[in-house]
């Protein structure tokens, strides 16, 4: 893992300079016509909503490279995007309620976006919980990657809830099938992508922090089951 | 070594909540649960089966529909998926994002041939977001993507 | 057009303290354990 150690101060410079940046244009978007400046919950919001999936996607992606050539990194990356990815999402789920409020009327709606992301949460919970209910560390990290892999149905509900259901919630603004001015227009877009692009040099950050910890944790395990047990 | 029951308990757990919430979603995909609301044309067809229960209905606040009663806070309108209307009553406050022309999701039971009386009304937001300075841009595309959506 | 800074600065200083709070709490749990790692194997890397 000296890769983590080599990137993650550069990997911080630009995060923290990007997310600088990001607020600037925050700050300077006008207002919404509509929505007024709620518009700016949308900035934090949507970006969260990505990192919470891509983090997801990243999950799987390191589950199955676990299971498959059983790289004792590959586990450490998945444990620390598990962390970042329940981050992410709780952080999505309070600032939709927060615009909830006052732009629908409500802070919660059973409706198949906001009950998908949910189920989200509850899987990133239960695969941390999962993970060390295990004595063996070898079987948790190998059941919590099959749950991750299995849990990954979610990701094409959430991703197309807004579309297969009427939903209280919006289809999406951004997306890659059409040009993203049509939804969005003028200066309202840039602190949408410049935030877009922060938010997952951030996770990336995290993910590189978190992973990090983990090692230190299980060597330091590893020497003191080793000191206690000197004949095994 | 032996697994302390509470451990095992706590395996179990978190296997039947994450695979109970899982399994629930997946299953009412395949029904109609995860439909948040009717269309007004959708309602009428259904009417005698949603006769006395409560039911969501969405569509658009028809532009010159808003009637508001002086002095308090009852109103009335209409819902229109562009085929079909819902005459709606509601009394009480509404969300901001409320006006005609936008998106909405009234709640209430359904009774046929009556106006419809909502217990609660919600603001349907589409995806345009437009600077204050192109308003009326922003109105004409809102009502563009809210009717496409209601299809 | 109401006034939301409220709920715009709520969300803002949640984003704050969720991100920001994990990063750093992660940040120092490490180096904890890398002190302590130091201490008991000095010529480990």
């Amino acid at each position: 893992m000296n890769i983590l150690k080599k990137i993650q101060l550069p990997l911080g410079l630009l995060t923290l300079i990007s997310l600088a940046v990001g607020a600037w244009y925050v700050y300077q978007a006008p207002a919404d016509f509509q929505q007024g400046g709620a518009v700016r919950i949308l900035y934090v919001h949507v970006p969260s909503a990505k990192m919470a999936l891509l983090s997801y996607l990243f999950l799987t992606v390191a589950s199955v490279l676990y299971l498959w050539k059983r790289w004792e990194g590959a586990d450490i990356v998945a444990e620390a995007a598990t962390a970042v990815g329940a981050a992410f999402t709780a952080l999505t789920l309070a600032s939709g309620a927060i615009w909830g409020k006052p732009m629908w009327g409500t802070w919660w709606a059973w409706d198949a976006r906001l009950t998908s992301m949910l189920v989200l949460l509850i899987i990133y919970k239960g695969l941390m919980v999962l993970r060390h209910s295990l004595d063996d560390p070898v079987k948790g990290a190998r059941a919590t990657a099959i749950l991750a892999i299995i849990g990954g149905v979610d990701l094409p509900i959430i991703h197309y809830s807004v579309v297969w259901w009427r939903t209280l919630h919006q289809p999406p603004s951004l997306t890659a099938a059409e040009n993203s001015s049509v939804h969005i227009s003028g200066p309202l877009l840039p602190p949408l992508l410049i935030l877009s692009g922060a938010f997952i040099l951030l996770g990336l950050y995290m993910v590189t922090v978190k992973a990090r910890q983990i090692e230190a944790r299980r060597r330091l395990d590893a020497l003191e089951a080793a000191r206690m047990h000197p004949d095994e | 070594m032996k697994t302390p029951p509470n451990r095992r308990l706590f395996f179990l757990i978190t296997l039947v909540v994450v695979g109970g919430a899982l399994a629930a979603l997946i299953f009412s995909s395949f029904t109609d649960a995860l439909v948040y609301f009717h269309t007004p044309t959708e309602a009428l067809a259904k009417t005698q089966d949603l006769n006395g229960k409560k039911v969501r209905i969405g569509g658009m606040v028809q532009t010159g529909s808003l009637v508001k009663e002086s002095g308090t806070l009852k109103i009335r309108f209409q819902v229109t998926d562009g085929k079909n209307q819902t005459p709606v009553r509601y009394e009480g406050m509404v969300p901001d994002l409320f006006r005609e022309g936008q998106g909405v999701v009234v709640e209430g039971i359904w009774h046929a041939k009556q106006d419809f009386i909502a217990d609660s009304i919600l603001a349907k937001h589409s995806e345009d977001y437009v600077p204050v300075e192109m308003s009326e841009q922003g109105v004409a595309k809102a009502k563009e993507s809210l009717l496409k959506s209601l299809k | 057009m109401s006034d939301y800074t409220p709920y715009v600065t709520a969300v803002y200083v949640l984003a704050f303290v969720i991100l920001g709070g994990y990063t750093l709490r992660w940040h120092a749990s490490w180096k904890k354990l890398q002190r302590q790692l130091d201490h008991l194997d000095p010529e480990a890397p």
